[in-house]
C-alpha cells in the first residue's frame, strides 16, 4: 500500500469518531444551556414587567392616590400599556392575572378580563417566583411568573416552547448535517493533504532517477517552501553543479588539447622504451614526419649518430630518476635528411594514469643557432671598426682644441679692443669737453661783453660750432652706449603736455625766425600722467622737432599725442611730429634711420647734422619697446611717429619731469657780497668760471686740487663750491666727502662740475654729496640757474613765452586789418564775457578755432598762433593762461 | 339706535376710515371686541391683544403659523439644546444676526441683540411688568455675547415645558430694551416696538389700530402694506362690513346659525380652526356650598354637556372631558379614558338630587355669578342657570364687560366661575388653574385658581420636573383624575375659532390651529389681485 492509502486508513476513522463525539456533546450542552438560558431570559422579562407595575404603585402611594379607584385604574392601565411594550421573543408576551383568576392584562384583547382560574396552570401559581408550562390555545408555552402583592397580581412572561427550545431542536439536524459535511470536508482535506505531501516526494524520486541516468538538465518541479521544496532545490543545485563541473572538465580538456595541437613546439609522449605514443601535429611541420610515421618508433632512431648514445643515456637516467629536469639540445634528422637542432625539456609522467609516458617538449632552434653564429661574427667585425674610428677621433679632437684656444684668444683681444674703444671714447669725450668748455664758456662770456654786431656774429658762430661739436660728441656717446647695451631706460611719471610745451618753448625762437606755425594736440588720455623716460623721450621729440624745423621752410609743424587702450589697462601711445617741409623720397625712408646716414649728401651740407639723430631715436624707441615710423611725400612734408605700446598710467603721482630750463638774462644776475670756491685742476676752466662769476658780483676763490680746496675752505668758508672730479692729489669726491664730514662745512652746497657724463644722471649721483651736477662744457645759463637756486638770487629774465610772445601781434596792427577786426567783433567779442565767466573748455576750443580760421583767412599768422595758444591752454586746462590769453584777445578787438 | 341703523353708521365709518389712506394691500381685520386691551405683549390676555402681539413681536421660538402646537425657531437660529452643569440645566440660544426692531418716534430702527432677550425675559418674570411672570420665575437668563444667551434652571425641565416659554406666546415675546428705555415704559405701552412683520402705526381707541409693514423684517418684507384692526363686538355688523367689502377678515361668531349666514354670502370663506378656548366651570371648594364634594359632584351630574353644545354651532365645538384638552395637548384625558375611570360625570339628574340630599341641600340654594358680555359667556351662563334651576339652584347672573369680569373673578371670585381660555401646555393649565400658588386672592402668586384647590401641587410640580415626556404625561393624567375625582372643575367644551375672510385673502399658510387665537397675518399673507 502506498503512503497515500496508509495515511487515509489511519486518520479518517479517528477524525470521524472525534466529530461524532463533538456533535453529541455540543447538542447535549446546547440543549441544557438553552433551557437554563430560556428560564433566565423569561425571568428577566418578568422582572422588567414587575418594575413597571411597582413604579406605578409607588407613584400612587407617593401622591396619596392609592385609595382613589380611578387613579388606581389609570395606574393599572398605564402599567398594562407599559408592560405590553416588554419584548418576550418573537411570539412571547407578558400578561397579568389577578388572584381571582381574572386576566387583567393580555396583548390579545379577547383574553382581557377573561377568567382563567380554572386553567390547570393557574393552580401552579404561587407567591414569589416560579416556572410553569401552559397552553393558552397557542401551543405549549414556557413561562416564568412573579407575584405582585399590592395589586394581588401574577405577572407572567410566556414564550412558546418551540421558540425557547427551537434553537436546540433546529440545531439537531443542523449539527448532524454539519458533522457529515465536516467529515467529508476533513476526508477530502486529508486526501488533499496526503496527496500534497506525497506528490513532491514522487517528483523527487523521479527527478533523482533521471539525474542518476545522466540527464543533468532535469529540474525537479517542487516549489513548496517545506523540506520537500528544500530537498528538491538541493537536488537541482547538485545537478547544476555536476553539469558545470563536467562542462568545465570538458572545456579544460579541449583547451589543453587545442594548446598542444596548435603549439609551435613539438610535444611527444614516449613510453618507457622511448617509443612515440603521441606526436603533436607540429612535428610534421617542423620535422616533416607525419604522426603515423613516428608512432611506435624509438626517438633515438632520429638522433644524430654522434648524440644518439648520449641521448639514450640521458633518457635512461630520467627514467630511473637519476637526473633532474633540464633543458638540453640535440640534433634530430628531418624527414628530408638534414639535421635540425632541437631544444627539449622532458617530464616524467610514466606514473600519471592519464598520460603513462615520458613527455618531451621540443623547440626547433636551428635558425636561432644560425643567427647567433652570424651575430657573433658581425660583432667581431664591429669591434675592429670602432677601434679604428676612435683613433681618428682622437686626432680630430686635438685639432679642435687648438682652434678653440685660438678663438678664445681672439675674443679676449676683441674684448680688450672694445674696452679700449670705450675708454677711448670716454677719454676723448673728456678730453674734447675740457677745451670745448673753454670755447663755449668764453664764447658766452664774450657774447655778453661784445656789442659790435659783427664781432657778436663771430662769437655766435664760435658758440654755435662749439655746441654742434658738443652735440656730435653726445650723440656719438649715446650711440656707443646703446651699442654696448649700457643705456638704461628710467621711467618716471611724465605729463606729455608739459614736455611738449617745454620743447615748443625750446624751439620758439627758431619757429618764429622761419615763421612756422606750431600746433600741439594732446588728447585726453595722453594728457594724463604716464610712466615714461622723460629725458630720452624729450631727446627724441627734440631731435624730430629739430629735423622738422630744419627741413621746413614754410607752413606748420604739428606735434600731437594720441593714446589708445592697449593690453592690461595700458595705453598704446603715438607721438607724431608732422611738418610741411621738403619731404623724403620713398626709397630713402629706411636709409635715414641708419647711423651717419642722411637723405642725401647734399642734405648734410645744406642742413648740417651728424646723421646720428634718427638712428639714436629709433634705437631709443626700440629700447622703450616701441619703434619709429615715417610717412612722407616729397614736397608735401613728413610725419614721424614714435610708437610706444604698453605705456602705464602713473595715477595721481606728481610729475617728475625735469625742470625746464628757461631763458635767463645773465647780464641781469647779481650776487654781490657772496663768495664761491671754484676747484678744478684746469687753469682755463677756473679762469673761465671766475670771469663769469665775478661778472655777477661774486667773490671767487680758486683751488687746483682737493687738498687745496679743503685748505681754502678752512681759511674762508664760501657760500657755494664748484668742484671738479678728476684732480691730482685728491679728487673732487674725496674732498667733498671730507667737507661733508666737517660739521662747520657740511651746509655748504657742493656743485659737481665734470666732463664725465656718468655723474650727470641723478640716480648715479644720489649717494654723492653734491646738490647739483654741471656737465662740461659749462653752460653759463645752467650755472646762472644754480647760483639763483643756492645763493638765493632773483630769477632774472624768465619771461613766459605764452604771456609775451615775441613778436606778438599788437593791437595796433589791427588797423591794417579792418575787416578782420570787424569779423572778430561780430563772432568772437560777444562770446568773451561768458567764456571768462564760465571757462567751459569746449567753448574756448571753439572760439580758439574761430580765431585760427580768421587769422588764416586774413593772412595774419600771429592771430592764428594766438588762437593755437588758446587752444593749447584749453587742452591742458591751464586756466590762468586761458584767462590772460582771452584778455589779450579782447584788448586786440576793443582798441580802436 | 336700531341694529340696522347701527350697521349703516358703522359700515360708513369703516368705509370712511378705510377709503382715504387705504391702498390695495392693507388688510382690514374686524375683531369681535370693542377695544384693545393692553399693547404690551407681556400683558396680552385678550385675543385682540394676542393678535397684535403676534404681528408686532417675535419670540425666540414660534409656533409654526397655522400649525400649533408645532414649534420651530424664530429669533433663535435653531431649537436650543441643553447641557447639565453642576446640577443646573443650561439651554444655549444663539440669535439670528441682522434682525431689526421697528423704528418709533425718536428712535431709529436698531438691531436685536442678546441684551434685548435678557431684558425681555427678565421683564416677563417681573410681576409688575408681565402677566405671565409665574412661568419665568425659575429661570435665570445670562448674557453670553451679542448674539448668545444662556437660560439656566436649577431644576431641569422637559422641552415640552421649556419651548413654550420662549415661544411667541405670553411672556415669550421679545421687546426692545432700547425702546422701553428711550420711550419710557408708558410710551412703550402706547407704541409697542418689536421685530415682527408689522409695526405699530397708530391707534384710535375703540375704532381702529393701524399696523404698517416692516420692510426690514428678517423673513422678508411683508406682502401687505399693513393691517388695520377694527373693533366691533356685533357679529352682524362685522359680517355686514365684510359683505360690503369694507373688511377683509372678521372674527366669526359661534352663535347658532351665524356660520350658515356667513356661508351664504358670495366670495366669502368661513374658516374654523384650533386651538379652541376650553370652557371650564371652576367650583370654589373653600366656601359653601361647594366646599362639600357631594355638592360639587351633584352639580356635575346636573349639567348636560349636550345642552351647552347646542348653544354653539356644531362646526366649532370640540368635546372636552378634562381640564387639559386632549384634542390639542398631550396630557389631556380622552373620552374613553374618563369612561373607563368613571369620571365622565354623565348627566344624571336623579343622582344629582341624591347627592344634594345627602349634603342636606335638597331644597336648593342661591348663587351670585358674574358673566362677560361676550356671547360665549352668555351662552354658558344662561345654559348653566337653566339646568341648575331644575335642582332649585337659583343663579343670579351679573353681566359685565369682559375685562371687568376678569377683574371681578380675580378679586372676589364667585362660587362658580366660567373661564374660557387656552393655555400652551398641560403644566400651564394645571398650574394656573389648580396649583395652590395660583389661588386667586390667597395664593402665593394669585392667578386663576378660582376653585382654591390645593391637592395636586405635588403631582404638578413633579410633572414639571420630569424630563421624560411619557412619565410627565402620566403625572399630568393622574393630577386631572384627582381633580375630576374631587370635581373642582367641570370641563364643558372647547370652542374652535371662527374667522371669515373674503376669498381674495390668502393667509399664506394652512390654518389648522394657532396659538395666537386668530388666523395669523404674516409676511406671506396677501390679498390677491382683484380682491378689492
Amino acid at each position: 500500500m502506498k503512503i497515500f492509502g496508509k495515511i487515509l486508513v489511519t486518520t479518517l476513522p479517528l477524525v470521524i469518531l472525534f466529530l461524532i463525539l463533538m456533535v453529541a456533546s455540543t447538542f447535549y450542552l446546547s440543549k441544557d444551556a438553552l433551557e437554563n438560558l430560556g428560564d433566565i431570559w423569561l425571568d428577566t422579562c418578568v422582572t422588567e414587567a414587575l418594575e413597571v407595575v411597582a413604579s406605578q404603585d409607588t407613584m400612587l402611594r407617593r401622591y396619596g392616590l392609592e385609595a382613589i379607584s380611578a387613579s388606581l385604574t389609570k395606574a393599572k392601565m398605564d402599567a398594562a400599556a407599559e408592560m405590553g411594550r416588554v419584548q418576550v421573543g418573537r411570539h412571547g408576551y407578558v400578561f397579568a392575572v389577578d388572584a381571582g383568576g381574572m386576566m387583567v392584562l393580555h396583548p390579545d384583547k379577547y383574553f382581557t378580563n377573561v377568567h382563567v382560574g380554572d386553567e390547570p396552570w393557574f393552580d401552579q401559581l404561587g407567591p414569589g417566583r416560579g416556572r410553569l408550562v401552559l397552553d393558552l390555545g397557542q401551543g405549549e408555552m414556557l413561562a416564568r411568573y412573579a407575584y405582585f402583592k399590592p395589586w394581588d397580581w401574577y405577572v407572567v412572561a410566556a414564550d412558546p416552547i418551540v421558540e425557547v427550545y427551537g434553537t436546540a431542536q433546529r440545531l439537531k439536524p443542523l449539527l448532524l448535517g454539519l458533522s457529515i459535511a465536516a467529515a467529508l470536508v476533513i476526508a477530502l482535506a486529508l486526501m488533499l493533504l496526503t496527496r500534497r505531501l506525497t506528490r513532491p516526494l514522487t517528483a523527487l524520486v523521479q527527478g533523482a532517477a533521471r539525474i542518476g541516468q545522466g540527464e543533468l538538465d532535469t529540474r525537479i518541479q517542487v516549489r513548496s517552501r517545506d523540506e520537500f521544496g528544500h530537498l528538491a532545490m538541493e537536488f537541482n543545485q547538485m545537478a547544476l553543479r555536476l553539469k558545470a563541473s563536467l562542462w568545465e572538465v570538458k572545456q579544460r580538456e579541449e583547451h589543453f588539447r587545442a594548446l598542444i595541437e596548435n603549439a609551435a613546439d613539438m610535444i611527444w609522449i614516449l613510453d618507457q622504451r622511448g617509443r612515440f605514443s603521441y606526436v603533436s601535429p607540429s612535428t610534421e611541420r617542423i620535422l616533416g614526419y607525419a604522426r603515423e610515421d613516428l608512432m611506435d618508433t624509438e626517438v633515438f632512431e632520429l638522433a644524430h649518430p654522434s648524440e644518439k648514445e648520449e641521448m639514450c643515456r640521458r633518457f635512461e637516467d630520467r627514467i630511473l630518476g637519476v637526473s633532474q629536469t633540464r633543458m638540453m639540445e640535440y640534433r634530430i634528422r628531418h624527414r628530408d635528411g638534414y639535421w635540425c637542432i632541437l631544444e627539449s625539456i622532458s617530464t616524467n609522467l610514466l606514473e600519471h594514469s592519464a598520460v603513462l609516458g615520458y613527455v618531451i617538449n621540443s623547440r626547433n632552434i636551428t635558425k636561432r643557432k644560425q643567427v647567433e653564429k652570424a651575430l657573433k661574427r658581425s660583432y667581431q667585425e664591429l669591434e675592429g671598426r670602432v677601434e679604428e674610428r676612435t683613433r681618428e677621433l682622437l686626432v680630430l679632437n686635438q685639432t679642435l682644441n687648438a682652434e678653440v684656444e685660438i678663438r678664445k684668444q681672439k675674443e679676449a683681444e676683441l674684448e680688450r679692443a672694445n674696452q679700449a674703444k670705450g675708454e677711448f671714447l670716454a677719454n676723448m669725450s673728456h678730453e674734447i669737453r675740457t677745451p670745448l668748455n673753454s670755447v663755449i664758456g668764453f664764447s658766452q662770456i664774450l657774447d655778453t661783453m661784445i656789442e659790435d654786431p659783427r664781432q657778436s656774429t663771430y662769437v655766435s658762430t664760435i658758440l654755435s660750432s662749439g655746441k654742434s661739436l658738443l652735440n656730435l660728441l653726445n650723440e656719438v656717446l649715446d650711440l656707443s652706449k646703446m651699442e654696448a647695451g649700457k643705456l638704461d631706460i628710467k621711467k618716471v611719471p611724465t605729463r606729455l603736455t608739459e614736455l611738449f610745451e617745454e620743447v615748443g618753448q625750446m624751439f620758439r625762437v627758431r619757429l618764429q625766425e622761419k615763421s612756422l606755425l606750431l600746433e600741439m594736440d594732446v588728447d585726453r588720455d595722453s594728457g594724463e600722467l604716464l610712466l615714461l623716460d622723460d629725458v630720452r623721450l624729450r631727446q627724441m621729440v627734440t631731435n624730430l622737432m629739430d629735423n622738422a624745423i630744419k627741413f621746413t621752410e614754410s607752413g606748420h609743424i604739428r606735434v600731437s599725442a594720441q593714446a589708445e587702450p592697449g593690453h592690461g589697462g595700458r595705453l598704446d601711445l603715438t607721438i607724431s611730429i608732422q611738418d610741411s617741409g621738403v619731404g623724403i623720397p620713398r626709397e630713402k625712408l629706411e636709409l635715414i634711420f641708419e647711423s651717419f646716414q642722411q637723405e642725401s649728401a647734399g642734405t648734410s651740407r645744406k642742413y648740417g647734422g651728424t646723421g646720428l639723430g634718427l638712428a639714436i631715436c629709433r634705437q631709443l624707441a626700440q629700447l622703450m619697446g616701441g619703434d619709429i615710423e615715417v610717412e612722407s611725400c616729397v614736397g608735401e612734408g613728413s610725419c614721424f611717429k614714435i610708437l610706444l605700446p604698453g605705456v602705464a598710467a602713473a595715477g595721481q603721482q606728481g610729475s617728475h619731469s625735469r625742470h625746464r630750463r628757461e631763458d635767463i638774462d645773465l647780464a641781469a644776475l647779481s650776487f654781490a657780497g657772496q663768495r664761491v670756491l671754484v676747484v678744478d685742476d684746469q687753469d682755463s676752466i677756473r679762469f673761465m668760471m671766475r670771469e663769469f662769476l665775478e661778472k655777477v658780483g661774486l667773490v671767487v676763490d680758486e683751488a687746483d686740487s682737493g687738498k687745496a680746496a679743503l685748505a681754502c675752505v678752512n681759511a674762508q668758508i664760501p657760500d657755494l663750491i664748484f668742484i671738479d672730479v678728476k684732480m691730482p692729489d685728491m679728487d673732487g669726491i674725496t674732498a667733498a666727502r671730507a667737507l661733508q664730514g666737517n660739521p662747520a662745512m657740511a651746509q655748504i652746497p657742493l656743485v659737481l662740475v665734470t666732463a664725465s657724463t656718468r655723474y650727470a644722471l641723478p640716480d648715479e649721483g644720489e649717494d654723492l654729496p653734491f646738490v647739483h651736477c654741471i656737465t662740461k662744457p659749462v653752460d653759463l645759463k645752467e650755472m646762472g640757474e644754480v647760483l639763483c637756486r643756492y645763493l638765493g638770487g632773483e630769477w632774472p629774465g624768465v619771461v613766459p613765452a605764452t604771456t609775451t610772445p615775441a613778436p606778438r601781434f599788437q593791437p595796433g596792427d589791427m588797423a591794417a586789418h579792418p575787416r578782420l577786426r570787424e569779423a572778430l567783433r561780430e563772432s568772437v567779442l560777444p562770446l568773451l564775457p561768458e567764456l571768462q565767466a564760465g571757462m567751459r573748455i569746449s567753448d574756448i576750443r571753439e572760439v580758439a578755432g574761430r580765431i585760427i580760421e580768421l587769422g588764416r583767412e586774413h593772412g595774419v599768422e600771429d592771430l592764428s598762433r594766438m588762437g593755437l595758444e588758446l587752444r593749447q591752454y584749453a587742452d591742458t586746462f591751464d586756466i590762468e593762461k586761458i584767462r590772460h590769453c582771452l584778455q589779450d584777445v579782447e584788448a586786440l578787438i576793443r582798441i580802436p | 339706535m336700531s341694529v340696522m341703523w347701527k350697521k349703516l353708521v358703522w359700515i360708513c365709518l369703516v368705509g370712511l376710515v378705510g377709503a382715504w389712506p387705504c391702498s390695495a394691500e392693507v388688510l382690514r381685520f374686524g375683531t369681535h371686541v370693542s377695544a384693545m386691551g393692553r399693547l404690551d405683549p407681556h400683558f396680552a390676555f385678550g385675543s385682540q391683544d394676542r393678535a397684535l402681539a403676534d404681528m408686532v413681536f417675535n419670540g425666540l421660538l414660534r409656533y409654526l403659523p397655522g400649525r400649533a402646537p408645532k414649534i420651530g425657531p424664530d429669533l433663535a437660529e435653531a431649537l436650543p439644546e441643553f447641557r447639565m452643569e453642576g446640577g443646573e440645566q443650561i439651554w444655549t440660544i444663539r440669535l439670528r444676526k441682522g434682525v431689526m426692531f421697528h423704528e418709533a418716534p425718536g428712535l431709529p430702527a436698531h438691531e436685536l441683540t442678546a441684551e434685548d432677550v435678557v431684558f425681555s425675559l427678565e421683564k416677563s418674570a417681573d410681576k409688575a411688568r408681565s402677566g405671565y411672570s409665574g412661568d419665568y420665575l425659575d429661570m435665570e437668563v445670562v448674557l453670553r455675547s451679542r448674539y448668545q444667551v444662556e437660560i439656566r434652571f436649577a431644576h431641569p425641565i422637559s422641552p415640552i415645558l421649556f419651548f413654550p416659554r420662549i415661544a411667541n406666546y405670553g411672556g415669550g415675546f421679545i421687546v426692545s430694551k432700547q425702546a422701553v428705555e428711550t420711550l419710557g415704559y408708558e410710551g412703550f405701552k402706547t407704541h409697542p416696538v418689536g421685530t415682527g412683520p408689522f409695526a405699530f402705526d397708530s391707534h384710535s381707541p375703540g375704532e381702529v389700530l393701524k399696523l404698517k409693514a416692516h420692510a426690514a423684517y428678517f423673513r422678508g418684507a411683508p406682502k401687505l402694506d399693513g393691517v388695520w384692526l377694527y373693533f366691533q363686538p356685533e357679529a352682524a355688523l362685522r359680517l355686514a362690513a365684510l359683505k360690503a367689502g369694507e373688511l377683509d377678515v372678521i372674527t366669526g361668531s359661534g352663535k347658532k346659525g351665524w356660520i350658515d349666514q356667513a356661508r351664504a354670502l358670495e366670495e366669502v370663506v368661513v374658516d374654523t380652526h384650533g386651538v379652541g378656548e376650553v370652557g371650564v366651570f371652576h367650583l370654589n371648594t373653600t366656601t359653601p356650598p361647594f366646599d362639600d364634594i357631594r355638592v360639587r359632584r351633584a352639580l356635575a351630574h346636573a349639567l348636560d354637556r349636550e345642552a351647552f353644545y347646542r348653544t354653539t354651532d356644531a362646526d366649532i365645538v370640540d368635546r372636552v372631558f378634562s381640564p387639559v384638552p386632549a384634542v390639542y395637548l398631550p396630557g389631556g384625558l380622552k373620552r374613553q379614558e374618563v369612561d373607563a375611570l368613571d369620571l365622565a360625570y354623565e348627566y344624571d339628574e336623579n343622582r344629582a338630587r341624591e347627592l344634594l340630599r345627602k349634603a342636606g341641600l335638597e331644597e336648593g340654594f342661591d348663587l351670585q355669578l358674574v358673566a362677560s358680555e361676550k356671547r360665549i359667556y352668555q351662552a354658558y351662563y344662561q345654559t348653566l342657570k337653566a339646568q341648575l334651576a331644575r335642582l332649585n339652584i337659583r343663579c343670579e347672573i351679573q353681566t359685565v364687560p369682559h375685562s371687568k369680569m376678569h377683574k371681578i373673578i380675580r378679586k372676589t371670585p364667585p362660587p362658580i366661575v366660567l373661564y374660557a381660555a387656552w393655555r400652551p401646555n398641560a403644566d400651564v393649565y394645571l398650574t394656573r388653574f389648580f396649583h395652590s400658588d395660583s389661588r386667586v386672592v390667597t395664593g402665593r402668586r394669585p392667578d386663576t385658581n378660582f376653585s382654591q384647590y390645593q391637592s395636586v401641587d405635588a403631582l404638578i410640580d413633579e410633572a414639571r420636573r420630569e424630563v421624560d415626556p411619557d412619565a410627565q404625561i402620566r403625572l399630568w393624567s393622574q393630577a386631572q383624575i384627582r381633580i375630576l375625582h374631587d370635581m373642582v372643575a367641570f370641563p364643558v367644551m372647547a370652542t374652535r375659532q371662527i374667522y371669515v375672510r373674503r376669498m381674495a385673502v390668502d393667509y399664506g399658510h394652512p390654518v389648522v390651529s394657532t396659538m395666537a387665537l386668530y388666523p395669523q397675518f404674516t409676511e406671506r399673507t396677501q390679498i390677491r389681485s382683484g380682491g378689492k
